[in-house]
């Protein structure tokens, strides 16, 4: 019976690894996007590391841990042995948790609260020109759909191969 | 039978879908609206006014940024996706690589010098666009700006001055004032004490704005600084101060400069000169973000066309080569099922032709192969084929059990895994002739292991082995075919024709010697009887008449019989012996006799058991114990019950002769069952007694055969006789674990 589910489970993520690979990919890109933004307006406002510098370190480490994580997802998600199926389960899980962290971290310990915009996580550095996108705001649109999104295609799927295995 | 033509029938290959093509010329027919739109300025130049303009900006250029980031993601997936397949050696990997690296390798030169290109041109433009304005007109404007300021304000001074002048040593109301400031165009007209506090004004109802600075302006006066510049510098409104004789100060603000004021209108433009050189950056900013978004829109499009063309070869290859393996692993019935366009989807439908002829060959060829198989299987001739390596390839079910092989694949076995050392001498003789010459036969008797544990009636076994050799292969030694056929039963039937013959010979050479050899006997005994009586009469006669007989009478022999008596013994001995061997020949005759003349079964439906209860009967008294395990329900056959008892009877005596006088528990069994699977009644006869010497079995059935020393041996001869008469074989196998057991197999009534 298990076997049966998972079997079509497996075949039923395989089906649908495009939309994995795009929302991984997205996340990835625009976490390092985000960070580079975080570089970007350090580098005209200087003063910003020294009254704010943990807090970016935080911030910058969050962003590049998410970005590999998730491009390790990503890159796992190219290939079709039952053995990195279940890797790229555990990226999954891993990115899942690492999302869950960024924003635990970031609205706690940078913002203090976490019904706090994200436009908080300027640190006070406001003066600097705008580049073509909010990159930070952008990041986190994306990222909190991945986080909203994503288990709820892993359940729907789930439940989908517990139905066609019956 | 198969349904070949249905197998034949070419299934349906795909149509393409044109909903690609729709979507391609609809985007098409989209861009060629563009560009004309943008040629022929139809199209409203975009300017933003407002803040709804800005969000479209804006939200356009999410959407370019969002596209862009799709097509890099798509050129990345295919690229992973292609080293992937690479590395994994997939069929047609190499090909896409190649065409992705020929589109690549053509495109990218001229998209980098299309790009490199456009960034010269793009920065000629701009250095152009901001060196073209010479500084000189930048410094005489500013020189035309400082006259005009200067001339203002020497203007606005002299006219204080004169309002003083002719103003001096009065006294004002507002009112008056007022009258003096609209004659002459005043925003703001004031006197003030010597110090500096207000005593008569008037102003002009003037907005917010202009107020604060009028405001500004009256403060910097009342606080006694009538000397700053910013009271003439032509921006706003300037003032001027002029002093009565007495002390006083007129103060003169006249009314707002209009924005089209030369000073405004310069200051505006060098305002703008100088913001346009800032944005410079950010143009040429914008200018490089465009030219590397369509530098990357080429190679993405370069790539994904090279990729396009590369799978629609690669994938009906990939199909072709997969149905190929396909094929290969037997699976007939493979069709290619892709889409390929010219000479690829001929390919592909010659393919799909070509594995269904195969499909209908292959059906064709397998209905064939199970009917030689079925033939083979059926046929009571052994076969057996061997490769070039003399191992076997195929074997049928009677070779099998002519050379009493156990019930296993025997596919690939080699000769002397079959058969005992001196057959295998034999066949592989047989089998290098046949290779040799095509064809070899030979007749020889097969020793054979006994399975059953002990010898019996089929231990050697006379077959006639053909060998033929198949036809060679190119480039392949040729195999052999080797049909063995089971010579036993021809044998004995030509052997029990022979016997019959002798017999019946026998009994005809020496039945007819026999009667006047017997009448000859009886006549010799009865005359020398009748003599002998009529010499005694006499002799009596004598001895009543006198001693003259006495002198003649003979002298007596040893023993005390006289000659005449002893001829007289001799004669009589004589005649009863020839009689007694005269009858116990014909008694062998008249057995011979039957034998040769045994009367044709009259075959009726009748059941075996019936018959065994019988002849079993008829031994009730005897020594020895008839244990009867007969089947119930036993099949009817087709039967001669008189000869069948005949048979049974003959067993059971046997079998009693068999047994030791001194043994004890003395038993005999006669058993029936039906074996379903042969469709055969089975009825065994066993004892446990002495059982059969492994040297008598091939005799047994044999005529004149007898271990007892006494009869006829025909007996077991007449038994296989009958049993022969009614279709069925009878075998002598040792009993287990001790005499000797004869089967009887029936037919049953179809």
């Amino acid at each position: 019976m298990f076997a049966k589910w998972l079997e079509e489970y497996q075949k039923l993520v395989n089906e649908t690894r495009f939309v994995s690979q795009l929302g991984t990919f997205i996340v990835s890109l625009f976490a390092f996007l985000s960070c580079w933004h975080i570089f970007y307006a350090v580098s005209y406002n200087p003063d910003a590391l020294n009254h704010n510098g943990n807090k970016i370190l935080v911030s910058i480490i969050f962003h590049i841990l998410v970005g590999v994580i998730f491009a390790l997802r990503f890159s796992s998600l190219f290939f079709d042995s039952r053995k990195s199926f279940w890797i790229a389960q555990t990226f999954w899980v891993m990115s899942l948790l690492t999302l869950l962290g960024f924003f635990t971290v970031t609205r706690f310990m940078l913002y203090g609260s976490f019904f706090k915009p994200a436009s908080e996580i300027n640190f006070g550095m406001h003066h600097y020109p705008k580049i073509f996108l909010y990159a930070d705001y952008s990041f986190e649109f994306f990222a909190s759909l991945y986080l909203l999104i994503s288990p709820i295609r892993q359940i729907i799927t789930a439940l989908f191969a517990f139905i066609k295995s019956k | 039978m198969l349904n070949l033509q249905a197998m034949s029938e070419p299934k349906p290959t795909p149509k393409k879908t044109k909903a690609p093509w729709f979507l391609g010329g609809f985007v098409l027919a989209l861009l060629t609206l563009l560009v004309l739109l943008q040629s022929s300025n139809l199209w409203k130049t975009f300017s933003i006014e407002s803040a709804d303009d800005t969000l479209l900006l804006y939200a356009l250029s999410s959407l370019n940024f969002f596209a862009f980031v799709i097509f890099g993601f798509i050129l990345l997936r295919n690229l992973i996706k292609l080293a992937r397949e690479r590395r994994s050696l997939t069929l047609g990997a190499k090909i896409k690589t190649r065409l992705w690296l020929y589109f690549f390798a053509v495109s990218i030169l001229p998209i980098i010098a299309m790009a490199g290109f456009s960034y010269l041109f793009l920065n000629r433009a701009l250095e152009r666009w901001f060196t073209s304005i010479p500084g000189n007109v930048i410094r005489e404007a500013r020189e035309v700006q400082n006259q005009a300021i200067k001339s203002q304000a020497e203007k606005l001074n002299q006219t204080a001055q004169m309002l003083a002048v002719s103003l001096d040593k009065r006294d004002f109301t507002n009112e008056e004032l007022q009258h003096i400031a609209e004659a002459g165009n005043l925003t703001h007209i004031e006197i003030l004490s010597k110090t500096n506090k207000t005593i008569a004004f008037y102003k002009k109802d003037i907005s917010g704005e202009q107020k604060d600075e009028v405001d500004k302006i009256l403060e910097t006066v009342r606080n006694g600084r009538t000397d700053e510049p910013v009271l003439l510098d032509s921006r706003g409104f300037d003032a001027s101060v002029a002093q009565f004789s007495d002390g006083r100060k007129l103060l003169v603000i006249p009314d707002f400069y209009a924005e089209q004021s030369v000073s405004r209108m310069v200051d505006n433009s060098l305002d703008e000169f100088e913001e346009l050189k800032q944005s410079q950056i950010t143009v040429r900013q914008i200018g490089l973000s465009t030219l590397g978004v369509l530098t990357f829109l080429l190679i993405f499009a370069s790539s994904w066309t090279a990729l396009y063309i590369a799978r629609g070869l690669t994938v009906p290859i990939k199909a072709l080569a997969e149905g190929a393996d396909k094929i290969a692993q037997g699976n007939f019935g493979h069709r290619v099922e892709v889409l390929a366009e010219d000479e690829l989807a001929l390919l592909v439908e010659s393919f799909n032709q070509m594995s269904a002829k195969l499909e209908e060959n292959s059906a064709e060829l397998e209905e064939r192969r199970r009917y030689i198989e079925t033939v083979l299987q059926s046929l009571p001739t052994g076969v057996i084929s061997f490769d070039s390596q003399n191992k076997v390839t195929t074997i049928n079910k009677s070779a099998v059990q002519i050379l009493r092989l156990e019930d296993s694949n025997f596919v690939g076995f080699e000769l002397e895994k079959l058969v005992t050392e001196e057959n295998r001498i034999v066949l592989e003789r047989l089998l290098n002739r046949a290779k040799r010459i095509g064809q070899a036969s030979e007749q020889t008797v097969l020793q054979r292991e006994n399975t059953s544990g002990g010898a019996d009636t089929n231990a050697n076994l006379p077959v006639a082995l053909t060998a033929t050799a198949l036809p060679r292969q190119i480039g392949k030694s040729s195999g052999v075919v080797l049909v063995i056929e089971d010579l036993s039963e021809l044998i004995t039937a030509q052997r029990a024709s022979a016997w019959q013959e002798v017999a019946r010979r026998m009994a005809h050479e020496i039945k007819n010697p026999l009667t006047p050899i017997q009448l000859s006997a009886e006549r010799i005994a009865k005359r020398f009887v009748n003599q002998q009586e009529e010499e005694q009469r006499s002799r009596g006669a004598e001895e009543k008449n006198g001693n003259a007989a006495n002198l003649s009478e003979p002298p007596a022999v040893a023993g005390g019989l006289k000659p005449q008596d002893q001829t007289a013994k001799v004669i009589k001995e004589g005649t009863e012996t020839i009689l007694r061997e005269v009858n116990s020949l014909k008694a062998m005759v008249d057995e011979f006799s039957r034998f040769a003349r045994l009367p044709n079964v009259k075959l009726e439906s009748g059941n075996l058991n019936e018959i065994i209860r019988q002849s079993a009967a008829l031994y009730e008294d005897r020594a020895a114990k008839i244990e009867l395990d007969l089947a119930e329900n036993l099949p009817n056959a087709m039967i001669d019950e008189e000869q069948l008892k005949r048979v049974f009877v003959n067993l059971i005596e046997n079998a009693i002769e068999a047994f030791d006088k001194a043994q004890e528990d003395k038993r005999i069994f006669a058993k029936t069952f039906y074996d379903r699977a042969r469709d055969l009644i089975v009825a065994e006869i066993s004892d446990n007694g002495n059982g059969i010497p492994p040297s008598d079995f091939q005799k047994l059935f044999q005529p004149y055969f007898s271990t007892k020393g006494r009869g006829t041996g025909l007996g077991l001869a007449i038994v296989q006789r009958i049993v022969s008469e009614h279709r069925g074989k009878i075998k002598a196998v040792n009993n287990s674990p001790r005499g000797a057991k004869f089967i009887v197999e029936l037919p049953v009534i179809v």
